[in-house]
């Protein structure tokens, strides 16, 4: 490279430093300048979309007066509308639905949802989703199974935003697709469809499939689905390891004490996150008779352990007793049982503190300070 | 004398030339990765307004989050950094704390502020410590915070003490005096709610805060810094940031996770062992090694870079703090190269053994040395009459018009993306600072670097120092925040 070459560099690179910063300014401007107009066009809009929304009845004077807005001052308001779609309920919501229809924002995402490019697709979706209408639930069903991850994923959200139950089973069944959707995604899309939803979600802890039964038995755990209860105690028993713990979480969050003896057996015999899962199920439904099972875990390991004194925390008069024996030894176990106590009493003194001083005054609060471990207990 | 003259000559003539193609292959490179994060957050803006951030936030689906930040002398600021951290949005998450033997009044700050009650709760030694806990505390309140206690022995193994302590599946590494955006945790943890089988890293983007209004722990207003050395530095964060991390990440090869906030899968971490206390760059080779082990037993992971800014840190505001930094920067990759040469170059580590490592070494790691004696060489050469004067100020200044124009680019893709700098008069600070970079500031880092190598080659205790911060906290009061002064550090391990 000579002379000449280094020249030739320094004007490329030159320009390229001009075509930047020309760039910079110019994306500025050019920014700022559609700011300020898009305020100047919507500010006087306001008034008519507040009182679109405020009244107990669509309006038909502001409705009439919104659709007809021409192409300029739409695009200045849409955006607005479309954010407060998702914050607004009942006839509020219902104006702004049918002023989007009548501007055919519903065509419009409907043709986005049929578009080559993946993030329209994902915007036809979601504005199909903040519509919330009924026929919108078969047009996202079907982008469940989209080329596009992100798609189904937003997808998923809408269908479950648009209230329509029968994508229950879609939505599992999208777990094992080709295509598949993350479990936790289906999941808030299950719990966001709600009770109308159970059905078809209790039919799918019989499925064969192992996926499909472990994200049915946790919403529906999630849900308190009680008529879930005799199925999911089944598949505690039966199931495969990863159905085992939902089960087991679930009758926990449901509360079935028809599950207690097979979740004793669990906390004492399970494997690791069965045990887990079981300890804390048995103490959300309140079994003080798993008190002896509970203070056997407290020699587990750490987390076993945590979580068993955690439990017997729960449990009321007999869990105490029972830490409060434990907690009188040396090993990890009393370590453990201490450590409870301590958060117990401070919770204890916070709910004091919270309601008002009854008479006779309350017992003075325990000393909090426990000795001290100096070094981690294991 | 003239054979001697002559090999000299000539030897300076090659090694002009070398220098010629490694500044051209260098430069080339850093438009590439800028090209693909140009891509990046193209589609990042594309897809923003769908992400269901929200829906992250209302789901009881969302993984839990343990916070984890290692303190030491942070009496200046730490109850406002807790409290801005104890206020982010996230459905659920805990802040674990760990005190590594503070000789100032943070402890004390932080027993009055939570009103702390020492409790007696195990630790388990799930990864390695040096300093076991001395004391486990917790709030009389109800905020979700754990005070742990320590005799001083380091940020990484105060970072195993907190992993041990903590209870949620993901735990998010922060610096204690990073102020974080409200929306941090939401960000990091989005792809591991979008892909939960194979997400078990991501990291956000830090950029630099001096200069910022900071109102409860909380960034309201962003400005340029007032000293020049600190707004170079944003230039600098920005573009290492669009190149380093969301290029790398495009091509799924992210080798670093700042340590300033960092979220991984706990039992992954755990599987590893821990943060290597013993290294200086813990942080990235914490990285490459959960990269290494993932590979060796042919997992499908995957590391992913969040292009949204999310912490925001107070860089070195003068050369003596600068200086230090850079020497622990340059000598924490030789260290972390060094422990993971084998990966270098070897097929079985895919991309990252190909590609990342070796433009690591040849790129970041040499750059400084070749940056140097280039322009040592290319003094001399003019001195020698193997370079023609025009001809090697020519070619230092296409050199420097090259960095700027790749300075100008990272903040066009910040004005199109972000756009966090609002004021003409920043932007404007902004383009003289990417220019003047080159005069002073660049060598005097390189030279840094070239001491922190030199450091690492003769196997010196590592030291990390402490770091004379102004803060950034603000009087509720005082709407222009008056900075106040806070001490932020950590001694050696």
């Amino acid at each position: 490279m000579g002379l000449a070459g280094l020249l030739t560099g320094l004007a490329a690179v030159g320009a390229a430093v001009v075509a930047c910063g020309l760039a910079l300014v110019s994306w500025r401007l050019g920014r700022s300048i559609r700011d300020r107009r898009r305020i100047r066009v919507a500010d006087p809009l306001r008034p008519r979309l507040l009182a679109l929304v405020v009244a107990d009845e669509a309006p038909t004077e502001e409705l009439e007066a919104l659709a007809a807005l021409d192409r300029r001052q739409w695009a200045a308001v849409e955006p607005g509308l479309l954010v407060l779609l998702a914050k607004v309920r009942g006839s509020a919501r219902r104006a702004v639905v049918e002023l989007l229809r009548r501007r055919g924002v519903f065509e419009a995402a409907d043709g986005l949802t049929r578009s080559r490019r993946a993030h329209k697709r994902a915007r036809g979706a979601h504005r199909l989703g903040l519509l919330a209408t009924p026929d919108v639930g078969p047009l996202l069903t079907a982008l469940l199974g989209d080329r596009d991850a992100r798609v189904r994923q937003v997808a998923a959200r809408a269908v479950s935003a648009s209230g329509w139950a029968p994508a229950a089973r879609p939505l599992l069944d999208a777990l094992v697709a080709a295509r598949p959707l993350p479990p936790r995604t289906v999941g808030q899309a299950l719990l966001r469809l709600g009770p109308p939803a159970v059905p078809a979600v209790v039919a799918a802890l019989d499925d064969p499939r192992p996926p499909i039964v472990a994200a049915a038995a946790d919403v529906l755990g999630r849900l308190r689905a009680a008529a879930a209860g005799a199925a999911l105690a089944r598949l505690l028993v039966e199931g495969p390891p990863e159905v085992r713990v939902r089960a087991a979480r679930a009758l926990g969050r449901i509360g079935a004490p028809a599950a207690v003896p097979s979740l004793r057996a669990a906390a004492t015999s399970g494997a690791g996150p069965l045990r887990l899962v079981a300890i804390s199920a048995l103490a959300d439904i309140g079994d003080a008779g798993a008190c002896p099972v509970l203070t056997e875990s407290l020699g587990g390991e750490h987390r076993i352990a945590a979580a068993a004194a955690t439990a017997l925390g729960r449990l009321g008069r007999q869990g105490r007793e029972a830490l409060e024996a434990a907690a009188v030894g040396a090993g990890p176990g009393a370590v453990h049982a201490r450590s409870t106590l301590a958060t117990a009493a401070l919770a204890e003194a916070r709910s004091a503190a919270r309601t008002p001083p009854p008479l006779p005054p309350p017992e003075p609060a325990p000393d909090l300070q426990v000795p001290v471990v100096g070094t981690a207990a294991q | 004398v003239n054979e001697l003259r002559s090999v000299v000559v000539e030897v300076l003539r090659v090694f002009d030339w070398a220098v010629l193609v490694y500044f051209v292959a260098v430069n080339s490179s850093y438009l590439g990765l800028l090209c693909l994060a140009a891509v990046e957050l193209f589609r990042y803006r594309r897809w923003q307004s769908v992400t269901g951030q929200e829906e992250v936030l209302a789901s009881p689906f969302s993984p839990p989050v343990s916070v984890l930040v290692p303190v030491y002398n942070e009496e200046a600021a730490i109850v406002q950094s807790v409290e801005a951290m104890l206020a982010l949005r996230y459905p659920q998450f805990e802040v674990v704390l760990v005190v590594d033997g503070a000789t100032d009044g943070t402890f004390d700050l932080l027993r009055r502020g939570y009103d702390l009650v020492r409790v007696e709760r195990g630790v388990p030694e799930d990864v390695p410590m040096r300093e076991k806990p001395t004391g486990v505390y917790v709030p009389r309140g109800d905020a979700p915070l754990t005070v742990v206690t320590k005799a001083n022995s380091g940020r990484a193994d105060s970072l195993n003490v907190a992993i041990n302590a903590a209870r949620y599946p993901l735990v998010c590494m922060v610096d204690a005096d990073s102020i974080l955006d409200g929306n941090a945790l939401l960000h990091v943890a989005q792809p591991f709610v979008d892909d939960p089988e194979r997400v078990v890293g991501s990291g956000g983007v830090i950029r630099a805060a001096n200069g910022c209004g900071v109102r409860q722990g909380r960034l309201v207003d962003v400005r340029m810094p007032r000293e020049w050395i600190a707004r170079i530095q944003v230039i600098e964060y920005l573009r290492s940031f669009l190149l380093g991390r969301t290029g790398w990440s495009r091509l799924n090869s992210l080798v670093v996770i700042s340590g300033a906030f960092g979220m991984f899968r706990r039992d992954v971490v755990v599987g590893v062992g821990g943060l290597d206390a013993g290294c200086i760059g813990e942080d990235a080779e914490l990285v490459v090694r959960i990269h290494r082990r993932m590979r060796e037993a042919r997992e499908d992971y995957r590391m992913v870079f969040v292009a949204e800014p999310i912490s925001w840190t107070e860089v070195p505001p003068n050369l003596r703090v600068l200086g230090r930094q850079r020497r622990r920067w340059a000598r924490g990759l030789a260290e972390v190269l060094w422990r993971h040469r084998r990966m270098i170059g070897n097929p079985r580590y895919g991309r990252i053994g190909l590609v990342a490592l070796p433009y690591y070494v040849v790129f970041e790691l040499l750059a400084p040395l070749i940056e140097v004696t280039g322009l040592v060489a290319v003094a001399a050469g003019v001195a020698l009459g193997v370079v023609n004067l025009g001809f090697g100020l020519l070619f230092l200044l296409v050199a420097f018009a090259y960095a700027v124009a790749l300075s100008f680019a990272s903040l066009l893709l910040e004005e199109t993306s972000f756009h966090r700098y609002h004021r003409w008069r920043d932007l404007a600070t902004a383009a003289v600072s990417a220019c003047i970079e080159n005069v002073g500031y660049r060598q005097a880092t390189a030279v840094f670097a070239l001491q922190g190598l030199w450091a690492a080659l003769r196997g010196r205790r590592a030291v990390w120092g402490a770091m004379d911060r102004t803060g950034f906290a603000v009087d509720d009061d005082d709407p222009l925040g008056s900075p106040r002064p806070a001490a932020v550090g950590e001694p050696a391990p």
